[in-house]
């Protein structure tokens, strides 16, 4: 709905719908302050009784060039910095996802690879879910920085590491039968 | 940036949270040459005065004591602030007496990105997340907007500033991480304050909501200007020549103004007019934490209006 007149103090004499129970936090490439304010306004109103969910933290969409776009992360941290209160996050690497495909098909962990390109959603979701991890460098990861996790002492680091990588998927060619 | 000097409150053991009134209050006020507000919720709530807030200020001022003023509020230039005060009631406040952190951001910039002086040329510009308070006093120090103008050529950008923005969009934060791909470019935000309390209760975000989307985006941490950090005192002083173990602060926010005290060694007043609760400053009191214990002030008032009786006739 428009928000009447032209500034906060205007936007928070809108009437709130009564219906809502949740605040939903996803990629918005219109995100402003005033539905920052509207999402702070439902949050307050609700209390423990209005979710806050968000359905990703990444902070980066990679295009081409190694430029990027700021990812939801950023819009989701916003929201949680005006409410002092932490999205429950759907994506990975929370294993919601994760149960949802399982629930849906027979999925055995033991023998189900998880492939993927980034480490703290990919990997990390695979490692938790008992799956077999495999990395891909064709996206946001380098191999340097997979070497960083192993070599460090922090256990948290360590379900960072995949299980193996390839350059690209394509590699996964050679090893399929006829 | 420069370290505060110690002195005032000890430092070493915690404050106790002591209602000021009767002997106490002249006995704490007497000695001071001069107090520190914060302005929102200590002076006035929205448009409106907290009662007795201007006589005290008179009180003041005909007890030789000086008022100054520190606002982490960086959408006003010092110049609408001193209007402001005068509209409100508030009698002989100078811009000269007020320090928001939209001035003291722009007097953090000029510092960093013009250094010693000089003509700004080759200094580079700022890209400004904020409305035009904000935009003026930046331009008033002396640097040049991104954006603005007539940029020279590949004029690069050096600075990224985060303030209160009711325009901010998902665009100007993808423009920000642009210029902040570079190493050299600062990312700096006017303060940390998540929201700001509304007349009516309601709350709005604050410059600290959009500097947590900056930073998430950029993978930068953001040099923060206003209080608690120390910057703004140094201004100050700068300026005034403050000492800080006869100067009050007196603030409505623990974990700003309070914490800004107690980070500059001054003695701290929290008024209940504003945004904290006595029972969140007695639960800081409580806790194990030693960070907790910063933030609780040495006194507390339920008005400014209260300190009236300390001043001598």
């Amino acid at each position: 709905a428009a928000l009447p007149g032209p500034t906060p103090a205007d936007w928070v004499q809108a009437p709130l719908d009564p219906a809502v129970r949740a605040v939903l936090v996803g990629f918005d490439e219109h995100f402003s302050y005033a539905k920052l304010c509207q999402a702070l306004r439902y949050l307050l109103r609700g209390g423990p009784d209005c979710l806050l969910v968000g359905t990703n933290r990444d902070h980066r969409l990679p295009l081409e060039g190694g430029a990027g776009i700021p990812g939801t992360g950023c819009l989701v941290k916003a929201v949680e910095t005006a409410a002092q209160r932490e999205a429950f996050i759907v994506g990975k690497p929370n294993r919601f996802m994760f149960d949802c495909v399982a629930g849906e098909f027979q999925v055995d962990p033991a023998r189900t690879i998880m492939v993927g390109d980034r480490l703290d959603t990919d990997i990390l979701m695979g490692n938790a879910c008992g799956l077999t991890t495999l990395l891909t460098l064709t996206g946001v990861t380098a191999l340097d920085e997979v070497r960083g996790h192993q070599d460090s002492g922090c256990a948290a680091r360590h379900s960072l590491v995949p299980d193996y990588y390839v350059d690209s998927i394509a590699d996964l060619l050679p090893a399929l039968g006829e | 940036g420069a370290g505060c000097s110690g002195g005032g409150s000890s430092s070493s053991s915690m404050a106790s949270c002591r209602r000021l009134s009767g002997a106490g209050l002249r006995e704490v006020l007497g000695p001071a040459q001069g107090l520190l507000f914060d302005c929102d919720g200590v002076l006035w709530a929205g448009e409106r005065a907290v009662p007795g807030a201007p006589e005290l200020l008179e009180r003041l001022r005909r007890s030789g004591k000086a008022a100054l003023f520190v606002s982490n509020n960086s959408r006003r230039s010092v110049a609408e602030l001193e209007r402001r005060f005068s509209r409100l009631g508030f009698r002989g406040v100078r811009a000269e007496h007020v320090f928001s952190s939209a001035l003291c951001s722009a007097l953090f910039l000029r510092q960093r990105l013009l250094g010693g002086g000089g003509n700004g040329s080759g200094a580079g510009r700022v890209f400004v997340l904020g409305g035009e308070g904000l935009r003026g006093e930046v331009r008033d120090a002396g640097l040049r907007l991104a954006g603005e103008g007539e940029p020279a050529p590949g004029e690069p950008v050096r600075a990224v500033l985060v303030g209160y923005d009711d325009q901010f969009t998902f665009a100007k934060l993808a423009q920000a991480c642009g210029y902040l791909r570079d190493p050299q470019c600062l990312l700096v935000a006017t303060d940390p304050d998540p929201w700001h309390p509304l007349s009516d209760g309601q709350r709005t975000p604050g410059t600290g909501s959009l500097t947590a989307a900056v930073e998430t985006a950029s993978g930068r941490k953001a040099l923060v200007v206003g209080k608690p950090n120390t910057y703004m005192f140094d201004c100050i002083v700068e300026r005034f020549g403050v000492d800080p173990s006869r100067t009050l602060m007196v603030g409505d926010r623990l974990e700003t103004d309070i914490l800004f005290g107690k980070n500059c060694g001054l003695a701290t007043i929290l008024t209940l007019t504003g945004v904290s609760r006595l029972e969140e400053a007695q639960a800081y009191m409580a806790s194990d934490s030693a960070a907790a214990k910063d933030l609780v002030p040495n006194y507390y008032v339920d008005s400014i209006a209260d300190l009236i009786p300390g001043l001598d006739e």
